[in-house]
């Protein structure tokens, strides 16, 4: 018997499984309650943006610096992300010798975030189930999704997110799929994106990114090209830095939503 | 307590909607899972998420697709997680048996399914137990329809390739 045969064989035999479906009712009420439950994190996330924007206000007041590195890279809730070149991450001056380096930076910069509550950061090598893992505190059930289309007309899917409320960004853990990343010429030509907000399932906000961009002194990070993206959608701001080799392999990233 | 306003806007339609759905997406769940329970409980969450849009996913043509992407991205985080949470385990051992009883073969298959590659599992899954056109299976997993195709061979072709090499051994 052909493989294909085996398949669809055991797929009828699956297919005619008896399942016993509990009563609708059930759903219904859990998905009330879920919806209660959601409205009250928003309103919790209301308060709390409130009074860190008195925070920042009474900090300021005081003759705090109020603009720094750190604060152009605020996400919109605290500050604002902008594709501005002024924006960019890394800002403008600053050089890495390496990748890790870069990250490690970003890391701590995300750290630095008001809102950010860094639960996880896990960094295993290249290929393994997870690049960099930074994980952090968000609305619950919200996840972030890139599409990306490759330079031979494939697409390429990252998933930022868990459905549990807590937040990350996950090298490929099949591995295999970022070989296929490999591009010929410039990859920043090559790549167009599409951004996705996902909150339960349901795509909230889909939309073209800008091209992925190429910071002004990129080379310095050692030859290797970092891409960053970066959205503002109603009230969060979600940001993915991914780092590729010259051949277009993606070899890190990270990144997260706030 | 539940909200009758809420409940009522939805009406029976998303009853009949559910009762059509829910099994046939615990089925299609199953050999993505390995578990009943779990795919069950996915299943659930997924209707819940349909509920909750049920104003909108009623006038779409194909809610059903829908409802199997997000129930399909649901079990690769589902997945996910196990993978990494000794929990996971834990509940197994606590279980109780499901009504889905397959075959030894069958659920050999079916594992073999669950070690390819996370979309090309849920390709070959879409593929065989639901009979999905490859157009369909590229709007479920939100690719083109070559790239549904290229996932269903690549599956097609790594099982046969794992069960050649179990019969040599």
């Amino acid at each position: 018997m052909s493989i294909d045969e085996s398949l669809r064989a055991a797929g009828r035999r699956l297919d005619a499984m008896p399942i016993s479906t509990p009563e609708p009712d059930v759903v219904v009420a859990s998905s009330v309650r879920h919806r209660r439950r959601q409205r009250m994190v928003y309103a919790s996330a209301c308060i709390v943006l409130v009074a860190a924007l008195v925070t920042v206000g009474i900090v300021g007041w005081n003759g705090h610096a109020p603009v720094d590195d750190r604060a152009t890279l605020a996400p919109p809730s605290t500050g604002a992300i902008g594709l501005g070149s002024d924006r960019l991450w890394p800002p403008q001056g600053r050089s890495y010798d390496s990748a890790s380096a870069l990250g490690e930076d970003f890391v701590a910069e995300v750290l630095g975030w008001s809102g950010a509550e860094v639960v996880e950061v896990a960094r295993q090598g290249v290929g393994g189930n997870v690049a960099v893992e930074l994980r952090a505190n968000g609305p619950e059930g919200v996840r972030l999704r890139l599409l990306a289309q490759l330079v031979d007309g494939s697409w390429w899917l990252q998933e930022v997110g868990e459905s549990d409320g807590s937040l990350g960004v996950k090298g490929d853990p099949d591995g295999v799929r970022t070989t296929e990343l490999v591009a010929s010429g410039n990859v920043a030509e090559g790549v167009s994106t599409r951004w996705w907000i996902v909150v339960d399932g349901e795509e909230l906000a889909p939309r073209d990114a800008p091209a992925p961009v190429l910071p002004p002194g990129s080379s310095s990070t050692g030859g290797e090209h970092v891409f960053i993206l970066d959205v503002p959608i109603d009230d969060l701001g979600a940001v993915l830095v991914v780092f590729m080799d010259e051949s277009g392999v993606v070899v890190d990233a990270n990144g997260g939503v706030f | 307590m539940t909200d009758p306003v809420e409940v009522d806007e939805r009406g029976e339609d998303f009853d009949a909607f559910y009762r059509d759905q829910f099994p046939r997406i615990v089925r299609l769940l199953y050999p993505l899972t390995g578990r009943q329970g779990v795919a069950e409980d996915l299943a659930q969450e997924s209707l819940m998420s349909a509920h909750q849009r049920w104003g909108d996913l009623r006038t779409y043509d194909r809610p059903d697709l829908w409802l199997r992407r997000v129930a399909v991205n649901r079990a690769i985080s589902r997945r996910r997680r196990t993978q990494r949470e000794i929990v996971g385990h834990l509940r197994l051992a606590h279980e109780p048996v499901g009504s889905i009883v397959l075959s030894e073969s069958d659920e050999h298959l079916w594992g073999l399914v669950r070690r390819l590659p996370r979309r090309q599992a849920a390709a070959i899954v879409l593929w065989s137990v639901v009979g999905h056109t490859y157009a369909e299976i590229g709007e479920i997993l939100e690719c083109g329809e070559e790239t549904a195709r290229t996932h269903v061979r690549r599956a097609k072709s790594a099982l046969a390739a794992a069960l050649d090499e179990e019969d040599a051994t």
